[in-house]
């Protein structure tokens, strides 16, 4: 009850005193001579948001690339040690691989079926389009661990011989096949994992991809059919190359949050049977190894990464808003 | 600002729980106990020291306890006294000056090296100096096997590791048509924590292959996982994990069977004979089943020529934080015979006394009574090697190698060359 209180008095007493703050600061401005005030107002009202991200954001960003330089406790400095590590050990190779990987096949399946359904469930009927669409983007609403706990009963072994709880075993079995150790097996984990990721994630591109097919305007696609084009041309041709810009971004999208993944790892295998990732590796390197060198180099890898697929997605949302 | 002091207590949030009272008999405990009946237990023993000392304890429970203590300890924000389950990361923290010895703190050393069990005081012991100090114990040599039925299978309890080798493959012949039947039960399955299931075993056989000197020196890192006595450990416990029908699911059954279900067959036909585990694996047995008839347990057979029966035990490690005159008060209270009996003679405990001369009579079950008595007639008993070393190996590498062999993924050196490069340069681990 007390925490309950707590809560309820920090969110009131955060939120006013937000309010409070720029309510206050407006109204100091509001004293000052009008040339002062057109130079003021902006920064009354972005500042705070700047310190906020300063203080939350920018400084623990530099503080941890300091510190990847710093030993173990983050106490002595070390050189580019932490920098071999990164190069050298086995374990953070796996877990750059795996990444990769993700990069690779996650955001390109996502967007491949979420295009293929939005095109197909156009066709439809208003009433059948709807449930289709409500269907596919459904698991869009439960989060990766939740995810990852109802996929761990698809994916669940039982001892050959007794009844399969999983899934996909007790087809696989009743087929007459031997259990199979899905996230065990060297061959299929990655993708069992990515499985998850896809599944979550096809809804949203489904749903903005069909928004942008929508927008296609029907004239040119009556002209190429009056041309004689093929319905695949003309989804090849004219469908697509309309859309191009909305496929990029949802893909950039869904690709900086593979960059980041790490919830679907550490609750199905926790980076065992080479599944590791670099976030999970991170985790793992800081709070149970109490390796803080080691740990920021990680991060410091994590975002010298991300950072040009951010800079990208920002460059085409850009290009996007000119075009509108 | 005072926008941002709101923000600030937003952000805080989480964590706002923790108001400092920074009254001086007012202490902060830390754990990651989290059944509620072992709480209970525990709490009982914080009331004990309470009305005895007048002072008041405010605890806090994490059951991400590892990755709290380390932000709090480092963000300057400590607990008074913490429990740690796997004191492997107080070596990290005490090189930092992050923890207070329990000489400074107040604490009577000597007295507790007299008092407690061979082994208490070693997780947490750096450089000679003593920073903290087992408190409650889990006896990990036990050997729970399948009573009557091993007995109408014609086989004697093993007296020695070699006849328990022997039994197993007797057994594994009689099962070998069977699919879902072996001699032992195995899973070690726990999510994040695969493969601490297999860390007991194998320190089990360290310590009865080659005595408690060997074992110390491999905890400190002298020896290393790949020299020939602890490989001969390794290789004693291939012989049953991969054996041929020796395990119900073979390997893959081993990693894919979570450690809480993994004694079930044995109430199921029985369709396994033996299994490992701590004292709590009790308290998930069927309602029906009868314990000393269709399960017993037994201390874990040592070798045939050894002369002493040794234990490995795990348990929380308390350790002291700040200055404060009440925390070194509270773990002396903690590892007093006070303290032990309010707290071990709680139903929900479920663990033994660290100290020598605790009556067997306060513990509230028989099987309870059975470990204290196995923890006491050991000569030599042990902490959990695992959760001494520093974190890379004994919650790292060592999980994670074994779990990549048992897999499949590479051979018995490789995993062992693995593990040993896992250890971190500047750690000797303690000693």
């Amino acid at each position: 009850m007390t925490q309950l209180l707590t809560a309820f008095t920090a969110i009131a007493l955060g939120v006013g005193g937000v309010l409070v703050l720029f309510w206050g600061l407006n109204v100091a401005v509001d004293r000052t001579n009008e040339k002062t005030q057109d130079k003021l107002r902006p920064w009354v009202f972005i500042g705070p948001a700047m310190l906020v991200v300063t203080l939350f954001l920018l400084v623990p960003a530099v503080d941890t690339f300091r510190r990847s330089f710093l030993g173990p406790a983050s106490q002595e400095f070390v050189g580019l040690a932490n920098y071999e590590y990164l190069v050298t050990d086995p374990q953070v190779r796996t877990a750059i691989w795996n990444n990769l990987l993700w990069i690779l096949i996650v955001p390109a399946v996502s967007v491949a079926i979420g295009l293929v359904v939005a095109v197909l469930a156009d066709r439809m009927s208003e009433t059948w389009e709807k449930i289709s669409k409500s269907l596919i983007f459904l698991p869009m609403a439960i989060s990766f661990v939740g995810a990852s706990t109802i996929w761990g009963f698809i994916y669940a072994w039982r001892t050959p011989g007794t009844p399969q709880i999983g899934l996909l075993n007790a087809i696989w079995t009743a087929f007459g096949n031997e259990p199979v150790g899905w996230l065990q097996n060297f061959a299929i984990n990655d993708f069992a994992l990515m499985a998850i990721m896809i599944w979550l994630q096809t809804g949203f591109a489904m749903v903005l991809l069909s928004a942008a097919i929508k927008n296609v305007p029907v004239d040119t696609i009556e002209a190429a059919r009056v041309d004689g084009a093929s319905e695949i041309a003309i989804f090849w041709r004219v469908i697509v190359p309309q859309i191009r810009s909305t496929i990029v971004v949802v893909a950039t999208t869904i690709l900086i949050l593979v960059l980041k993944i790490f919830d679907i790892v550490y609750v199905m295998t926790d980076g065992n049977y080479g599944t590791d990732v670099i976030a999970n590796l991170f985790i793992r390197t800081m709070f149970n190894f109490g390796q803080f060198g080691q740990a920021a180099v990680l991060v410091v890898f994590l975002i010298v990464v991300t950072v040009p697929f951010m800079i990208i997605n920002i460059r085409r949302f850009r290009e996007q808003e000119a075009m509108r | 600002m005072r926008g941002l002091a709101g923000l600030a207590a937003l952000a805080l949030l989480g964590g706002a729980c923790a108001t400092d009272a920074a009254a001086s008999d007012s202490i902060t405990l830390l754990h990651g106990i989290t059944g509620p009946d072992e709480q209970a237990a525990l709490q009982a023993a914080i009331d004990a020291f309470e009305e005895t000392t007048g002072n008041t304890v405010q605890v806090e429970v994490s059951p991400d306890f590892d990755t709290v203590i380390i932000t709090r300890v480092t963000g300057g924000n400590p607990p008074d006294v913490a429990l740690y389950p796997q004191p492997g990361v107080l070596g990290r923290l005490v090189e930092r000056g992050d923890v207070v010895s329990l000489q400074e703190a107040g604490v009577d050393v000597q007295d507790l090296e007299g008092s407690l069990i061979d082994g208490a005081l070693d997780p947490a012991t750096f450089q000679d100096e003593v920073y903290g100090t087992v408190v409650k114990v889990n006896v990990k040599s036990l050997l729970w096997y399948a009573a009557d039925p091993l007995e109408e299978a014609g086989y004697d309890v093993p007296e020695t590791w070699e006849d328990l080798r022997e039994v197993t493959d007797g057994l594994a012949q009689d099962y070998a048509d069977q699919r879902n039947a072996a001699p032992w039960c195995i899973g070690m399955e726990s999510g994040g924590d695969t493969g601490w299931v297999a860390t007991d075993w194998i320190e089990n056989l360290v310590i009865r292959m080659h005595g408690p000197e060997v074992y110390d020196a491999w905890v400190a890192g002298e020896l290393p996982f790949s020299s020939p006595e602890i490989r001969a450990a390794f290789e004693e416990a291939e012989a049953v994990w991969f054996g041929d029908g020796t395990v119900v699911g073979g390997t893959t059954g081993i990693l894919l069977t979570p450690f809480l279900e993994a004694v079930d067959p044995m109430f199921d036909g029985p369709r396994c004979y033996f299994h490992i585990q701590a004292g709590f694996i009790a308290g998930l047995f069927p309602e029906d089943a009868e314990i000393g008839s269709d399960v017993a347990m037994t201390y874990l057979p040592a070798m045939a020529d050894a002369d002493e029966r040794p234990v490995v035990f795990g348990g929380d490690t308390a350790a002291i934080h700040t200055e404060n005159p009440v925390a070194g008060e509270f773990v002396q209270f903690l590892a007093s015979p006070e303290g032990q009996e309010a707290w071990l003679a709680e139903e929900g405990a479920g663990a033994v006394s660290v100290r020598e001369d605790i009556d067997t009579g306060i513990y509230p079950s028989e099987e309870l009574v059975q470990q204290a008595e196995i923890l006491n007639e050991a000569e030599v008993s042990r902490f959990d090697a695992s959760d001494e070393m520093p974190g890379e190996v004994g919650v790292g590498a060592f999980w994670r190698e074994v779990v990549a062999w048992l897999a499949g993924a590479q051979d018995l050196d490789r995993t062992l060359e693995r593990i040993d490069a896992a250890w971190p340069d500047d750690q000797g681990g303690a000693q």
